[in-house]
């Protein structure tokens, strides 16, 4: 299983939401950083990541949301995660990600 | 009882699911229950990023999961060109950064975790988890 994006932008809310579907990992976390790094070209608005169907994410997979998270954060704007697996609340509570970043159900 | 498996694997991004496919497959077949077989998986992967990033080494790293009756040994070696573990430091939760949180989350998941390197020999890492 590899990575697939769905990405649109919600006018009523003015934030780029990003589903993940699949696995961030060493292989597929160039998609996701590329990806990001387009929408956020387009509009710099906030973002929320919509986890119910991310799978997998590995060390590589959050440092390019950290990295990601330290761009949107220069123009005030906010990273939202919804949904997020318990397997994959417990990576983020353990490295301390759930205090960076606004996780919801 | 002891068995074990020995994969060899190229030190390239897309073959490591093939390296967590396998660590869930053994972590299930010992018996651990699905949130630990998440925990194996995560650091059988990371210990892999791990071989393929840091060694330097284009080739092939080792992977061996050892079933040791109430216990799974898994070993990865690479045999790139190591690294100064005085060098390495813990992440900063204050200041997450983007890489070195690898190694990290390897030793919270693991109920042992040895780390056998020195500049110029290669990699070795070690970890263990204990069927309850």
């Amino acid at each position: 299983m590899s990575l697939r994006l769905n990405t649109n932008y919600n006018e009523l809310a003015k934030s780029w939401e990003v589903e993940l579907i699949g696995e961030v990992d060493i292989n597929s976390k160039s998609i996701l950083k590329d990806a990001l790094i387009q929408l956020n070209d387009k509009k710099q608005s906030d973002f929320v990541f919509m986890c119910e169907n991310l799978e997998y994410i590995d060390s590589t997979g959050l440092g390019v949301l950290i990295s990601f998270y330290k761009n949107v954060k220069i123009h005030n704007n906010t990273v939202y995660f919804e949904k997020l697996k318990p397997s994959i609340l417990k990576i983020f509570t353990l490295t301390g990600l759930d205090r960076i970043f606004s996780i919801r159900n | 009882m002891r068995e074990s498996i020995n994969m060899s694997l190229p030190s390239k991004p897309e073959y490591v699911s093939i390296a967590r496919l396998a660590a869930s497959f053994v972590a299930n077949q010992m018996g651990f229950d699905i949130e630990i077989i998440e925990d194996i998986k995560l650091a059988v992967g990371e210990a892999c990023n791990n071989a393929i990033l840091h060694s330097g080494s284009d080739e092939t790293y080792k992977l061996e999961f050892i079933n040791k009756t109430d216990k799974l040994i898994i070993e990865v070696v690479d045999f790139g060109k190591g690294f100064s573990l005085e060098n390495y430091k813990k992440p900063n939760k204050e200041d997450l950064q983007e890489n070195g949180l690898g190694l990290f989350i390897i030793k919270s998941l693991m109920d042992t975790v040895e780390i056998e390197t020195s500049e110029g020999c290669g990699t070795k890492i070690i970890m263990s988890k204990i069927v309850e």
